[in-house]
C-alpha cells in the first residue's frame, strides 16, 4: 500500500490514529473508528484516536472481528500502516472471548477452548484464591458466584478479558412507561441517538452491562431513564451529589409513569427505599469511623435490583468499585462524558461496570443541534500597578491568589453582564471571598458549599423559572446541575490547572437553546500572571474537544 | 572612512510602569549608563553579571540582528555589478563560484593564474573576491573568499541524453538515504540548541545528556539507553554534523556547540539542501564534478546512465568546467604546483585525471545513498532521484491544531523548516507522521534570535490554516516574554 492523499487516516506505530477532519471521507471514517478506538481529542483539522486493549476488547464485546478492524484501517489509511498495528489488533482481539464465564448450576465456570489458557490462569499468583475446587476439566475452572466481579477485574488487569455470559438475576418487576408529555403539556420523546444508546445497552452479546458515553448536556439522564423503562425492573441510581439526585428524581417523575412514592431518595435525611431508589456516592462511601466499613453498602443488597445506574461513572469512588464486584449478577449501566479517569481505573470500569456500549463525539452533537454551539473566550485582564508590584514580590502560591482576586475583573464582569443583558448568566468561581465580593457588588445570589440545601433548591428553581437572571456558583456548581436556561457562563477564577473543571463548567451552558442555540463561556484571567499559565492548561481539554478559545485583552 | 560603532546591551520594557517593578527587585539605577527613551536604557556590563541572575524568568535575553533590508540592497547591487562585468571576467567569476565551497575557492583550481590574472585582479578590485592571506601561496593560486551575496553562476548546459539507458538487474541496492540524514541532522542540531550537551574525556556524549537529547528527540531508545554513539540513527546524524563542521566542542566546559553554517546548508528546498550537503560530503577537489552527475541523473529520470558514454559526453562538452586548463608554452596543460611537470590537457589526461575523479565521486555518492551502481552503469536511488530532479509533486500539508500541536507528514517540510520547527516546538513523536507541541519555553528561546511573526510565518509556510487560537496564544506568550528584554550586541553610532 502506498500514499493515498485523499484518505483521512494515519495510523502510527504506537497505535494512535490521526484523522483529518477536512477530508471528504472524515465522517465515514470517524463513524467506523467509534467501534474500536477511543477518541483522545478532537481539535480542528486533526482528531486523535487511540487503539487500546480496552477499546479492542470493547469492540470484540460488540461483535467486531480483528479482520474487520484491520480492513477499516486499510480502507481509510493515507500512509502504509505500520506492521505492528495489525499484529497487535489480532493479538488483543483474539484474547476477548478466549476465556468465558458461564453458569454451572449454583456455580460459575471460567472456561476456555485452549487448556493452556486455563493452566496459565490457574497458576497466576493473583488468582489462586479466586477459584473453587478443580472440576477435573482441563478446559474449565470453577468460580464462586460471589467472586464473579473479582475474577473479571483481576483477569482483565492481567490481559485476559473475560466474556461474561453468565447472565443476570432479574430484579423485582416494575411496571412503568415513558410519559408522552411533560407536566406542562409539551410533548417529548427520546432523541434518536438516545434510543441508539439504549438499544446498544440492551442488545448484543453480554448485553445488560456497560457504559454509555455522551457529552455534557446531551441527555445522559434520558438514556438512563429509557434503559430503566425498557427493562421494567427495580432500579438503583447512584448520583454524584444531592443536587444531581434531585434532578434525576424530577426527571423520572416528569418523564415516566412512576409516581412520587415509587421514586425514593436514600440520603442522609431520608432513607427511603422505593422501587426506584436514588442515592449519592458520598452517602454510600460514608464510614462511621476511619477504619469501619462503609455504612450504607447494604443498600445494594436490601432489594432485588434489576438495574444499577452509575451516573458520571468516571468519578466512581474506589470503594464502590469494590462493592460493584459483588453486583455482577445485576445489570449495570454507567453514564459518563468521558471514559478517561484521572486515577487510571478505566480497566475496572470495563471489568466491573461493563464495556463501552455507545459513544458520540461532542462536536457531532453540536452539529446536529442537540447541544448548544459554544464560543469560548478568554478575557485577559491586567492587574493594577499596585497589585502587580504585590504579585511580583509574593510567593508562587500567593501570586496565583493575587492574580485570581484581580479587582479589575469586576469591571469586566459588569461589561459582560451588560453585553448579555437578555440572557441567563452563571458566574463561576473558586475563591469564595472573591466570588462573594463580586456577588455583593452586583447583587447576585451565591450558591456555595455552605448554602443550605433548601436555599440552594429554591435558588436553582428561581433561576430555572427565569426569576433570577444571574446566579453565582462556587465549585458546587461544577457537576450535574441542570440549568437549561443558562446560556452564558463567566468564570472569574478556577482551580489551578483543572481541565475537568473547565469542561464541566462549560457543560453548564451546553443544553440546547431556543433560537440561535448559542452559548458563551468567558474565562476572566489576569494577564501576564500565573493564572494565565494555568488557564492555558485548563483550556486544553476543551481545545482538544474542538472548542477553540478566542483571546481578548480587556482595555 | 567607516563610522565607529559601539556595541552595548539595551534593557527595554513594554510599559514604563515596569521600571518600578524592576526597581522593586534589584537596584537597577546603579547599572544604567544612558536613558535612550522612556522604555529603553543602556546598561553596563556588570548588569548581566550582578543583576540578571536575580531577574531570571523576568527578563528575556535577545541578540541584535542584521537588518534584512540591508542584505537585499547588497544583493541587488551585486546582480547589477556582475551583469556589467566584461565577458572574460564573468567567466572567471563563474568558474570560481563553481569551484568554491563555503564561499572559499582555491585559485589554482578555478583559473589560470597567469592568463586569468587580469580578471582576478579586476574581480578583487571590485570586492567580489578577496584574497585570504596565506604564506607560500604562489600569486593567484591560493585561497580567495567570494562575496557571500553574489548571484549564482549561470547553469552549465549538460546534455547526457545519449548516455541514458534502462536500469540493469545488477544495480546495487540503495543504502540509507541522505534525505533522512538531512532531517535527522536538522533535528539533532535543534536539540543541541535547547540543552547543553556535555562530552566525556573519552569523546562520547554523557549518558545523562544523551538521555536528555533522547527525550527532546522523542526517541525512547536513546532516552532509555543514553548512548548516542551506538544509536544508529542519531550517531549518524552527529557524524554528519561533524562532517559539516557545524558542531564544535568547548574544550573547557566540554559542551557541544552548534556553530553558524548549518542554516546555510539547510536553506531552500529539500533538493537544494541535499545538493549543498552532497557538495560538502565529497572531497573538496572533487565536488565540482557533482553537478554533472546530478544533471545526468535528472536526464535519466527512472532509467540509468551508461558510465562510459557519460564520460565521453562530459569530456566533449564541458571538460573545462571540471578542471580549467592552463596554457603554458602555447600548450593546454593541467594545473600543477610549482616545480611539478605539466601534464598535457588531452584525452589520455582525461582518462587519468578526470575519469578517476568521477569514479571517486560516484563511489562516494553510492555510499551516501544517492546512487546504485553496477559495472559501467549508475542510476539514482529514490533519494537520488529526488535530489537530481526537483520534485513537482505538491508537498502534503502540515497541520497546526488549536491545542498547539503541529503534525508533520512525511515529505511535508524541508530540512530547513524541520530545523526551525524543532527549535520552535518540542517533538512528541517521530513516527509515520511526526508530532510537535508548541511550548512557551521553546518560544521564549526562539525569541532570543527571532520574532513571533517569524514563528507564525514558519507555521503558515506549510499549514493551510493556522487556527486563530494558535496565533493568539503565540502572540500572547511573546507579549508576556517581551515585557522586559535585554538585547545584547546593539550597535550604537
Amino acid at each position: 500500500m502506498t500514499y493515498v492523499p485523499d484518505n483521512p487516516l494515519i495510523a502510527q506505530s504506537d497505535h494512535t490514529l490521526l484523522l483529518e477532519t477536512q477530508s471528504p471521507r472524515f465522517e465515514e471514517a470517524r463513524d467506523a473508528l467509534l467501534a474500536f478506538a477511543e477518541l483522545v481529542k478532537s481539535p480542528e483539522y486533526i482528531h486523535t484516536w487511540r487503539i487500546t486493549s480496552l477499546s479492542l476488547w470493547n469492540a470484540a464485546a460488540a461483535g467486531h472481528t480483528a479482520d474487520a478492524v484491520i480492513d477499516t484501517l486499510a480502507r481509510f489509511a493515507k500512509y502504509p500502516i505500520p506492521d505492528n498495528v495489525p499484529a497487535t489488533i489480532r493479538d488483543k482481539m483474539a484474547r476477548y472471548g478466549r476465556v468465558r464465564l458461564v453458569r454451572d448450576g449454583a456455580w460459575l465456570r471460567l472456561e476456555a477452548d485452549d487448556p493452556v489458557d486455563v493452566e496459565e490462569i490457574r497458576h497466576l499468583k493473583e488468582t489462586h484464591d479466586l477459584f473453587g475446587e478443580d472440576p477435573g476439566d482441563p478446559h474449565a475452572l470453577r468460580v464462586l458466584p460471589r467472586k464473579r466481579g473479582e475474577v473479571k477485574q483481576v483477569l482483565t488487569a492481567l490481559g485476559h478479558p473475560v466474556q461474561d455470559l453468565a447472565g443476570y438475576d432479574d430484579g423485582d418487576p416494575l411496571t412503568m412507561a415513558l410519559a408522552p408529555t411533560l407536566p406542562d403539556g409539551r410533548p417529548w420523546a427520546l432523541r434518536d441517538y438516545q434510543i441508539e444508546a439504549i438499544d446498544a445497552f440492551h442488545g448484543g452479546p453480554g448485553a445488560g452491562s456497560g457504559v454509555v458515553v455522551l457529552p455534557c448536556g446531551a441527555g445522559k439522564t434520558m438514556v438512563g431513564i429509557g434503559a430503566m423503562v425498557r427493562l421494567g425492573m427495580r432500579t438503583l441510581i447512584l448520583c454524584t451529589g444531592h443536587t444531581a439526585l434531585q434532578q434525576w428524581r424530577r426527571e423520572i417523575l416528569e418523564r415516566t409513569s412512576l409516581t412520587e412514592d415509587q421514586v425514593g431518595a436514600y440520603t442522609a435525611e431520608s432513607k427511603q427505599l422505593a422501587p426506584v431508589t436514588l442515592t449519592t456516592y458520598q452517602l454510600l462511601t460514608w464510614r462511621p469511623s476511619r477504619n469501619a466499613p462503609p455504612a450504607h453498602f447494604r443498600l445494594f443488597h436490601e432489594a432485588s435490583w434489576g438495574l444499577v445506574i452509575y451516573d458520571e461513572v468516571h468519578l466512581l469512588p474506589a470503594p464502590i468499585f469494590r462493592e460493584s464486584a459483588y453486583l455482577q449478577a445485576r445489570r449495570r449501566l454507567g453514564l459518563t462524558a468521558t471514559l478517561v479517569r484521572e486515577d487510571g481505573h478505566e480497566g475496572d470500569v470495563f471489568a466491573l461496570i461493563g464495556p463501552k456500549r455507545f459513544d458520540l463525539p461532542w462536536k457531532a452533537l453540536e452539529h446536529q443541534g442537540w447541544i448548544a454551539t459554544a464560543r469560548c473566550i478568554e478575557v485577559r485582564v491586567a492587574l493594577s500597578p499596585e497589585d502587580r508590584l504585590r504579585m511580583v514580590t509574593a510567593s508562587a502560591k500567593e501570586r496565583y491568589r493575587i492574580a485570581a482576586h484581580n479587582a479589575r475583573k469586576g469591571a469586566i464582569l459588569d461589561k459582560l453582564l451588560a453585553r448579555h443583558a437578555d440572557e441567563q448568566v452563571l458566574v463561576l468561581g473558586t475563591y469564595l471571598d472573591h466570588l462573594g465580593f463580586l456577588a455583593r457588588r452586583f447583587g447576585i445570589p451565591v450558591i456555595s458549599g455552605d448554602t443550605p440545601l433548601d436555599e440552594r433548591r429554591a435558588l436553582y428553581q428561581r433561576f430555572r423559572d427565569g426569576e433570577l437572571r444571574v446566579l453565582a456558583l462556587s465549585k458546587v456548581g461544577n457537576f450535574s446541575v441542570d440549568l437549561p436556561g443558562a446560556s452564558v457562563a463567566i468564570q472569574v477564577s478556577g482551580s489551578w490547572g483543572s481541565r475537568q473543571e473547565e469542561a464541566q463548567r462549560l457543560g453548564r451552558v451546553l443544553r440546547p437553546k431556543a433560537g440561535q442555540n448559542q452559548a458563551w463561556f468567558y474565562s476572566l484571567v489576569t494577564a501576564d500572571s500565573p493564572e494565565q499559565e494555568y488557564a492555558e492548561r485548563r483550556q486544553l481539554f476543551l481545545t482538544e474537544q474542538g472548542y477553540p478559545y478566542r483571546i481578548e485583552r480587556a482595555s | 572612512m567607516t563610522a565607529s560603532a559601539e556595541v552595548v546591551s539595551v534593557l527595554q520594557v513594554a510599559d514604563p510602569v515596569l521600571w518600578a517593578e524592576l526597581e522593586a527587585i534589584v537596584p537597577l539605577d546603579a547599572h544604567v549608563t544612558e536613558v535612550i527613551d522612556d522604555r529603553r536604557r543602556v546598561v553596563d556590563a556588570a548588569f548581566e553579571r550582578e543583576l540578571l541572575p536575580e531577574l531570571r524568568g523576568r527578563v528575556l535575553v535577545r541578540y541584535a540582528r542584521r537588518d534584512p533590508g540591508e542584505r537585499s540592497e547588497t544583493v541587488a547591487h551585486l546582480v547589477e555589478e556582475v551583469a556589467s562585468l566584461r565577458a572574460e571576467h564573468r567567466r572567471v567569476l563563474a568558474a570560481a563560484q563553481r569551484h568554491a565551497l563555503d564561499d572559499v575557492v582555491i585559485g589554482r583550481h578555478a583559473w589560470d593564474p597567469v592568463h586569468d590574472a587580469p580578471a582576478v585582479r579586476a574581480l578583487h578590485g571590485l570586492g567580489l573576491i578577496t584574497a585570504v592571506p596565506e604564506q607560500d601561496a604562489a600569486p593567484y593560486e591560493g585561497r580567495y573568499r567570494l562575496h557571500p551575496d553574489l548571484p549564482p553562476p549561470p547553469p552549465v548546459p549538460y546534455d547526457f541524453t545519449e548516455a541514458v539507458m534502462d536500469e540493469t538487474d545488477d544495480l546495487s541496492t540503495a543504502g540509507p538515504g541522505v534525505l533522512g540524514l538531512l532531517h535527522d541532522m536538522a533535528s539533532l542540531a535543534a536539540a543541541l540548541t535547547h540543552d547543553d550537551t556535555r562530552v566525556t574525556h573519552a569523546g562520547t556524549v554523557t549518558v545523562a545528556d544523551a538521555r536528555k537529547l533522547g527525550r527532546r528527540l522523542a526517541d525512547d531508545g536513546l532516552a532509555t539507553a543514553g548512548a548516542l554513539e551506538t544509536h544508529p540513527r542519531w550517531s549518524r546524524a552527529l557524524r554528519g554534523l561533524h562532517a559539516l563542521h557545524v558542531v564544535t566542542l568547548d574544550p573547557l566546559a566540554r559542551v557541544l556547540h552548534l556553530d553558524l553554517g548549518l542554516e546555510a546548508t539547510l536553506a531552500g528546498t529539500t533538493e537544494e539542501a541535499t545538493d549543498r550537503l552532497v557538495h560538502k560530503l565529497v572531497d573538496r577537489d572533487l565536488h565540482v564534478v557533482v553537478p554533472a552527475i546530478r544533471a545526468a541523473l535528472a536526464q535519466a529520470g527512472p532509467g540509468a546512465v551508461d558510465e562510459l558514454v557519460f564520460l565521453e559526453l562530459l569530456r566533449d562538452q564541458h571538460r573545462d568546467v571540471l578542471i580549467p586548463p592552463w596554457e603554458r608554452d602555447g600548450e593546454r596543460v593541467y594545473p600543477a604546483l610549482e616545480g611539478e611537470p605539466h601534464r598535457p590537457y588531452d584525452d589520455d589526461g582525461f582518462e587519468v585525471v578526470e575519469t578517476r575523479m568521477i569514479h571517486a565521486v560516484l563511489a562516494r555518492l553510492q555510499r551516501t545513498g544517492l546512487l546504485r551502481r553496477a559495472p559501467g552503469v549508475f542510476a539514482a536511488t529514490p533519494d537520488g532521484r529526488r535530489w537530481a530532479a526537483a520534485s513537482t509533486t505538491p508537498l502534503p500539508p502540515v497541520w497546526v491544531t488549536g491545542d498547539l500541536e503541529v503534525i508533520v507528514p512525511p515529505d511535508a517540510v524541508t530540512p530547513w523548516e524541520r530545523f526551525q520547527l524543532e527549535r520552535l516546538g518540542r517533538c512528541q513523536q517521530r513516527d509515520v507522521v511526526d508530532r510537535y507541541r508548541l511550548e512557551r519555553a521553546d518560544l521564549e528561546a526562539w525569541l532570543a534570535w527571532h520574532d513571533v511573526d517569524e514563528a507564525l510565518a514558519l507555521l503558515e509556510r506549510r499549514c493551510p490554516a493556522v487556527p486563530p487560537t494558535v496565533r493568539e496564544t503565540l502572540t500572547s506568550w511573546a507579549t508576556s516574554a517581551l515585557r522586559i528584554v535585554l538585547t545584547r550586541g546593539v550597535r550604537r553610532a
